[in-house]
């Protein structure tokens, strides 16, 4: 079916214990970027985990392409498709940059190759031999984002990519982003960033107390510092 | 001059023998965060078997393979049947393994009796050799013990460094969510991990009851030193249980040459020491 997003969410709900993070959370994503942006503690890091398998959620469907994934192995999510850029980078500190590409690229085959990713990432090119602890933030972020491409994804699942890097940085995945974008990537882009998350994406889906509030145009959301104080408790400044 | 050469021999024995033990206790904790306490058990009942296949087939070397194989096998079986259900509950996995090495314990009690037992090695690790430049003679077969546990640690390098697999244990070790996040079935690294300790264990079994003997009690003495070991050389570090069983090896050793009163002391001020000052181990990174 052509209609069938590449993820649809409906109605998920995740627990701890008696605390209730997700309370019927509803994405669709068609093709290309959305933005999922909330304030601390609003379950946006716990939707990225549900997603993959790494937290089990309690109730709704997790739709890959049409498949429901939800409560799947993550090892079994990652085989049919979708990349994991986790907040915080969560490299390997043992591994050095090549370890990290070639595990990654080992395990299935596809369009993206250890080169391939090099070409993207110059950078990571000339570190190939340095520790994942030994690199600064960006190329971290760069290393982070090639080890979830060698997965072969057709969606990727962004938790905060562009935290605690320098504006010039973030400019840069932000193009890196639309790359892969132009190129057929879909991307979940969780981010705390409100530039970033207008820049790459026509929608902002704005979750709060563990719901998608609401949708809106990121034109919209970004000229209008009113309603991000709204939605975000952001002030003017 | 002579104990005092002597004694350094027996503490580089003892602690390639610590380390053949530990190891695969250190990898089992440092990928699975599971505290097997059943690994003395695996220790012994692999020695036990490797003593039976040795004696039945006429063959020490048969035995070895007898010791390692079987108590890999034991080690799937167990990683597969009961530790896989126990994920992430150390409470549990920790009076499980106490359990099954009591119930082992005992069934090994009946089946082989109190009595000790040792190997017969084959006749070109029998007797003793000159050693050139210290000038007095060594037992071959400590010497053996010494070069089995440098193959070991050396074959552990490499399988860590050099290979696949080993990359993906290491990067489990450092982050395993990431690692099945990355699309690594960790269900099947655990199980070849599990039987690699095992095996280890195993194998370390039939190489210390012919250093020493088997006897029931071993299992304990073991797996005590083999937490000593990773407690003071750091959990899931291979070198940091080589500088841990050269610690305990050497203090264990000196301890009985010299002030055989106090001689357990050392090894548990070492620990308390390292406890002390770096609780994460000599080689542990802290979490």
């Amino acid at each position: 079916m052509a209609d069938t997003p590449i993820l649809a969410v409906e109605d998920l709900h995740v627990s701890f214990g008696h605390a209730r993070i997700l309370q019927g959370v509803n994405i669709r994503l068609a093709s290309g970027v959305l933005s999922v942006v909330g304030r601390n503690g609003m379950g946006k890091t716990t939707l990225c985990q549900t997603l993959m398998g790494l937290v089990s959620a309690a109730s709704g469907s997790v739709r890959l392409s049409g498949t429901n994934i939800m409560n799947a192995a993550p090892h079994k999510i990652a085989a049919r498709g979708i990349g994991y850029v986790p907040q915080g980078r969560r490299l390997w500190p043992s591994l050095t940059v090549e370890d990290h590409l070639q595990l990654a690229a080992g395990l299935r085959s596809g369009p993206w190759t250890t080169e391939s990713v090099y070409e993207i990432f110059p950078r990571l090119a000339e570190r190939r031999n340095n520790g994942g602890a030994n690199l600064s933030g960006g190329e971290q972020q760069m290393l982070a984002i090639g080890r979830a491409l060698l997965t072969q994804p057709s969606l990727l699942v962004m938790d905060e990519p562009t935290e605690g890097l320098a504006p010039v940085i973030v400019d840069h995945v932000i193009e890196t982003l639309k790359t892969l974008v132009a190129n057929g990537m879909a991307i979940l882009l969780i981010e705390q960033n409100i530039r970033v998350a207008c820049d790459c994406a026509q929608e902002v889906a704005v979750m709060v107390n563990g719901k998608i509030q609401t949708t809106v145009a990121s034109e919209k959301l970004y000229r209008d510092k009113a309603l991000q104080g709204e939605l975000l408790g952001l002030g003017s400044a | 001059m002579k104990l005092f050469l002597l004694t350094i021999l027996n503490s580089l024995t003892l602690a390639g023998l610590y380390f053949l033990v530990a190891s695969g206790f250190s990898l089992v904790f440092g990928l699975m965060r599971s505290v097997n306490l059943a690994h003395g058990a695996l220790y012994l009942l692999g020695g036990y078997i490797g003593w039976e296949v040795a004696e039945f087939s006429g063959s020490w070397l048969i035995g070895i393979a007898a010791g390692a194989v079987s108590m890999a096998l034991c080690g799937a079986l167990l990683q597969l049947c009961v530790f896989r259900f126990l994920e992430g509950q150390e409470l549990r996995q920790t009076l499980v393994s106490i359990g099954l090495s009591i119930i082992v314990a005992d069934v090994m009690l009946a089946t082989w009796g109190g009595q000790a037992y040792q190997f017969e090695v084959p006749d070109f690790l029998w007797g003793s050799v000159k050693i050139p430049l210290l000038g007095l003679k060594y037992p071959i077969y400590r010497l053996f013990v010494l070069a089995a546990a440098v193959l070991a640690g050396i074959l552990l390098w490499l399988l860590l460094n050099r290979t696949r697999l080993g990359k993906m244990i290491r990067a489990g070790v450092d982050d395993r969510t990431m690692l099945e996040a990355t699309g690594v079935d960790i269900q099947k690294i655990f199980v070849v991990v599990f039987a690699l300790g095992a095996g280890l264990a195993g194998l370390a079994g039939v190489v210390g009851g012919s250093a020493l003997s088997l006897s029931p009690g071993e299992d304990l003495r073991y797996l005590l030193a083999s937490l000593v070991v990773v407690i003071v050389g750091g959990m899931g570090s291979i070198a940091g249980a080589a500088y841990g069983a050269l610690l305990i090896g050497f203090a264990d050793t000196f301890g009985l040459a010299y002030s055989p009163t106090y001689g357990v002391v050392y090894t548990f001020l070492i620990m308390i020491v390292v406890l002390a000052v770096r609780p994460q181990g000599l080689m542990g990174k802290s979490s």
